[in-house]
């Protein structure tokens, strides 16, 4: 997936506002709760076909961190 | 083999909702809340309703219409149980003034426990043991949580359901689809109040060792993986295809959950019922109460054929179908 879609479609699946970066920190978004974490674990299922194991959302604070744990591998420019 | 001929079920007359929440976690916001998890309220028990309680109400509203004197069997899922020991499903044969000459146990299932009950039924009455069984699903979850934990209490809500199950040589002999792993016991569990000593908290989330303590994202990741299998081979196991479905009742657990899930299965909206708008969560009571809301809308006609899933705690999981 293109990383411009990827960022695109978080933003929708969050609800946010304001367009985000790999840079944004997701837990300082006004949004970000217990039931982001269901959007996020759908999203990367439906899109990526992967699973997040939960334990990994407390390391995920940024968006890179979480395109990384969805891997490299799924992202192009 | 089996049929459900009466269903009803009791709420407790507490009400607690989004707004209530909402003044105690101003963070918190109601319409979030509906919009994401489908819930606008839920009832919340008493000191003095317990599960006992709540089961005697609603049994005595199947009585209503059905003579007591036929039940012959009890079964009574519950994991809020009044005691430790006697069996509360004992105390409810006296309580209801049911026959003596019946047979009467618990069992410990959280959302999987509808499903197992039922499949309990099956067995005792196509081995001849019983010929009306009165199947209980009576839980009040919200005792075990923390007065500060807003996301499951904004998700769980107290219920009991009763339903008669009966055999009936005329009904379709349907066939179960039920699943186990344990692994996932630390994911959703109260962890004191047995015997248990040397347990150990999860710092991050743990309000207290006597508190349910849920990983909603673990859960929720568990039920990717296990159920649009378990409806595939419910299905073949039955010899029947999505089209040959009338309505899919799962386990309401929460609207954003049911949501993914039939989209992965692939279930038509039209077919799939989501509701726990006024109930929230009630365990192993939400597939009784689907039903026989659906029954009182008009939504569920006589002879439907309703493929139920139920899922969560243990992890536990089971599906069947019926004709209702």
């Amino acid at each position: 997936m293109k990383t411009s879609v990827f960022l695109e479609k978080l933003q929708e699946e969050l609800e946010e506002k304001e367009a985000l970066t790999i840079d944004t920190n997701l837990r300082q978004l006004e949004s970000y709760d217990s039931i982001s974490l269901l959007s996020v674990i759908a999203f990367v299922d439906e899109s990526f076909d992967k699973k997040i194991d939960a334990n990994y959302f407390k390391d995920i604070e940024t968006v890179s961190d979480l395109m990384n744990i969805i891997g490299e591998e799924n992202f192009e420019d | 083999m089996i049929k459900v001929s009466k269903i009803e079920y009791y709420l407790p007359g507490k009400v607690l909702t989004n707004e209530d929440l909402e003044k105690e976690f101003p963070d918190w916001s109601s319409d979030r809340i509906l919009e994401k998890v489908g819930i606008r309220q839920r009832h919340i028990s008493s000191d003095k309703e317990t599960v006992l309680e709540l089961a005697v109400k609603s049994s005595e509203k199947i009585f209503e219409s059905y003579d007591r004197n036929k039940v012959d069997f009890i079964l009574f899922c519950t994991q809020s149980p009044d005691y430790f020991l006697p069996t509360t499903a004992c105390i409810l044969q006296d309580r209801l003034g049911l026959r003596r000459n019946i047979g009467a146990m618990d069992f410990n299932l959280g959302c999987s426990g509808f499903i197992y009950g039922l499949a309990f039924a099956k067995g005792l009455i196509a081995a001849g043991i019983a010929e009306s069984i009165l199947l209980i699903t009576s839980e009040t979850y919200t005792k075990h949580i923390n007065s500060k934990d807003k996301a499951n209490r904004s998700i769980f809500g107290d219920a009991s359901a009763s339903v008669i199950v009966e055999k009936d040589d005329n009904a379709r002999d349907y066939q179960f689809c039920l699943g186990t792993d344990g692994s996932g016991a630390e994911n959703l569990i109260v962890k004191k109040g047995a015997f248990k000593k040397d347990f150990e908290l999860n710092p991050e989330h743990d309000f207290g060792p006597e508190n349910l303590y849920m990983n909603g994202p673990e859960i929720f990741n568990f039920t990717i993986e296990n159920i649009p299998g378990l409806i595939k081979e419910t299905l073949e196991k039955n010899g029947l295809t999505m089209e040959d479905i009338d309505h899919f009742v799962f386990h309401q657990a929460n609207s954003f959950m049911l949501n993914y899930l039939r989209k992965k299965t692939k279930i038509p909206a039209e077919k799939f019922y989501i509701n726990m708008e006024n109930t929230g969560n009630t365990v192993s009571a939400t597939i009784p109460i689907a039903l026989k809301d659906m029954m009182d809308k008009g939504m569920l006609k006589e002879g439907d054929r309703v493929l139920m899933a139920g899922f969560g705690v243990g992890y536990s999981w089971g599906a069947t179908v019926l004709n209702i």
